[in-house]
């Protein structure tokens, strides 16, 4: 699945912006316009009543920024708010054409099927009884001849072996689960859940402890799906890999890579600890 | 009361009996769908004249806490189905045969001094026949007149193993919170609600059980030092120790199905993220960084997966992440607040709490196709557990006015009234079938 939250993350950051930015000029307009008044007060002023009420002034108008000011803060919490709601309405919205997509995945193949076993059936003669004779119809041919030859490469649906395989990874059975997922990867190479499946093999070996293996398998992950969500997450399991092997300085290295790659993705945050853990300083 | 508990374990000895020649066959428990009838008659008080010191036993002490648990546990067991029988008919082949049953359970029980203790055993000899005249399980089990219930779990875990294949769940306990002594402590039962006890006495807040993947050790919030902690404790109150953090909160404890570790959830700042520990207070790493608030860490059954909540979306929502805090994706998209996640023990079902319509009920999604169905009840019903077969939910209810424990089959039928002393809460299921 691809990256869609960074684009409405953006577009609401944007909009964010805009409205503290001109609140913020506005107030410091405001600021500025009582400097103004502050200073020219102080070449004029005589007497030490104008002080005083020069003073009260101040007064008053710093109660007001200081309002507009915890104004500005409750709106901005309420932007991030409605931003985390964005992105859950969005997720939901996802989920949602996820689910459709994949009722439509299964109705071709359901309408596939049918296709097949109509060719097959109009393959096999079906003989018109001549009106008004009752008997001496052809005996039907035998049940062998009637088998209906499947279509090549139906048998199961694409999502089946996806989800068996899961299963598998779900009950530790990781070889299986590998399998699974590398024939989902062979039969279906540009499925949005090809990347997902490549990934899950990488987790799979990582969870046998098959370090070696499993670096070689999120490498794959990183060049074959190079714009997909797992991709922070190949790469920071990959530097788990390496310090699980004790290739300490492979793995710092690989680490920093996160951090530099994907400084907003919460890998990143990730592998700055493991750094600190390790010793190492990051900026 | 504690040392009674320990003396209960170390009487409880079970001899396969000599007589025991048959094959035990075991049933595909898939084939096992089609649910098997027996026969239970009371059983017979007359002591067998070659055991010394042997001496009979009252019927009303065995009434109870044994024949009534023997027969709710196989009543419960899914494989079999207790036959109505005809009075006084000793339960053997012919019985099975005569009233069209499976299998006959004849039971003899007696009491005999034991010369230790210096006091009187409950001796139970139990023989099942099937109608070939074959006898495919018999075992004698003795302990003290407190532990016939234990006797009684016992045995059926052994009868439902020797022809279902797979042993029972009637010795598995639940952990949980009550507030009957005026303090929530931690609390402990049978999976039927017998045999409640104590096991904490912080005199204040403990809350949150979580049982080891081992049976033996539960780890819980206290706020026994005015802040609250971590601490783990045995299944008899002993051998407490606090998990020693820098963090906030501590609390959400649950401990990793495999290693030692244990997810938690603390917070630096007010915010609260999920963490793991060594269950020696070492090597705390955090696993999530959002702003948000992330609780309620769940263990998947392969000890790769961690379920967990966040309000990252607006709403608190289900979120799966592996072990290390990567992968993260959210789980949950029906209803408008979802929490309190639980993993079927194999792994495909998540339990959890899902608001719908301003009510909170037990909610079940299938994490391999992504369904879920909805349990509902009356009230709110919370914080779902599973037995540790997967056929059970245990969960917390309000319907009667205050919180209580219950129990249901997966498929919401078959409800029943675990507590009803102060209020109880937060219900854990032991998870190592024995």
């Amino acid at each position: 699945m691809k990256l869609v939250r960074p684009a409405i993350l953006i577009a609401t950051l944007l909009a964010a912006g805009c409205v503290t930015s001109s609140d913020i000029e506005k107030l410091q307009s405001q600021i500025s316009d009582i400097q103004d008044q502050v200073a020219q007060l102080k070449r004029t002023a005589s007497s030490k009543e104008e002080v005083q009420n020069v003073n009260q002034k101040i007064a008053e108008q710093t109660q007001t920024l200081l309002k507009s000011n915890a104004t500005l803060v409750a709106k901005v919490a309420d932007i991030e708010d409605k931003m985390n709601s964005t992105t859950g309405s969005n997720e939901q919205t996802n989920y949602k054409l996820d689910r459709m997509a994949q009722q439509l995945t299964q109705a071709q193949h359901d309408v596939e099927e049918l296709k097949a076993a109509a060719r097959a059936a109009a393959a096999t003669p079906a003989v018109a009884a001549p009106a008004g004779a009752q008997t001496a119809q052809p005996a039907p041919p035998p049940m062998s001849e009637m088998t209906v030859t499947s279509p090549p490469d139906s048998g199961t649906n694409p999502m089946e072996t996806y989800q068996a395989a899961y299963r598998d990874y779900q009950k530790g059975n990781y070889d299986l689960a590998m399998a699974g997922f590398r024939e989902f990867i062979e039969k279906n190479p540009h499925s949005e859940y090809a990347d997902n499946a490549a990934y899950w093999v990488g987790e799979s070996l990582f969870s046998q402890k098959k370090y070696a293996e499993a670096i070689q398998q999120f490498d794959s992950v990183v060049s074959r799906y190079s714009r997909s969500d797992k991709v922070p997450g190949a790469l920071l399991k990959k530097g788990y890999a390496y310090i699980a092997v004790g290739d300490r300085s492979r793995g710092i290295v690989q680490l920093q890579y996160v951090v530099h790659e994907h400084p907003s993705a919460p890998e990143a945050a990730l592998a700055r600890q493991k750094l600190k853990q390790l010793g190492v300083e990051t900026k | 009361m504690k040392r009674s508990l320990i003396a209960v374990a170390l009487a409880f000895i079970a001899a396969t009996l000599a007589a025991q020649s048959q094959i035990i066959t075991t049933v595909d428990p898939e084939q096992a769908a089609k649910v098997m009838k027996i026969a239970i008659p009371f059983p017979e008080l007359t002591p067998p004249a070659s055991s010394a010191n042997a001496a009979p036993v009252a019927s009303e002490v065995i009434h109870a806490p044994f024949y009534s648990v023997l027969t709710r546990d196989i009543a419960a067991s899914g494989v079999f189905a207790i036959a109505p029988i005809p009075p006084n008919v000793p339960a053997s082949t012919n019985l099975a045969k005569q009233i069209g049953a499976d299998f006959a359970l004849k039971m003899t029980v007696w009491t005999e001094r034991n010369a230790q203790t210096n006091a009187d055993d409950i001796v139970v000899e139990a023989r099942l026949f099937d109608t070939t005249g074959g006898q495919p399980f018999g075992k004698r089990y003795r302990g003290v007149v407190a532990s016939l219930s234990l006797m009684a779990h016992s045995l059926t875990t052994d009868i439902v193993r020797a022809i279902y294949g797979k042993p029972g769940i009637f010795l598995s306990r639940i952990a949980f919170a009550s507030d009957r002594t005026g303090n929530w402590e931690i609390w402990l039962m049978d999976w039927d609600g017998q045999n409640q006890r104590q096991i904490t006495q912080h005199g204040a807040l403990s809350i949150l059980p979580s049982w080891a993947p081992d049976n033996e050790r539960m780890v819980y919030t206290s706020f026994a030092r005015g802040t609250s902690d971590m601490y783990i404790v045995n299944r008899r109150g002993g051998g407490r120790i606090r998990v020693p953090t820098n963090l906030a909160l501590n609390t959400s404890a649950t401990f990793s199905p495999v290693g030692n570790d244990i997810a938690f959830v603390g917070s630096v700042n007010g915010n609260p993220d999920i963490y793991l520990i060594k269950d020696d207070g070492t090597n705390v790493r955090r696993l999530t960084t959002s702003a948000t608030i992330e609780s309620t860490p769940e263990w998947s059954p392969n000890g790769r997966q961690i379920s967990f909540t966040s309000g990252r979306s607006g709403t608190p929502q289900i979120y799966v992440m592996d072990a290390e805090g990567t992968n993260v994706r959210r789980i949950s998209f029906e209803g408008e607040w979802n929490d309190d996640a639980a993993w079927s023990p194999d792994g495909e079902q998540l339990a959890y709490t899902s608001r719908v319509n301003g009510r909170f009920q037990i909610r079940i999604m299938n994490l391999v196709n992504g369904q879920s169905r909805i349990i509902a009840g009356e009230g709110s019903n919370e914080q779902p557990a599973w037995s540790p077969d997967g056929r059970w939910i245990a969960f917390q209810s309000n319907r009667s006015g205050k919180w209580q424990l219950y129990r249901m089959r997966i498929d919401g039928n078959d409800i029943q009234q675990l507590t009803s002393s102060g209020e109880n809460k937060e219900p854990d299921w032991s998870k190592k079938i024995e």
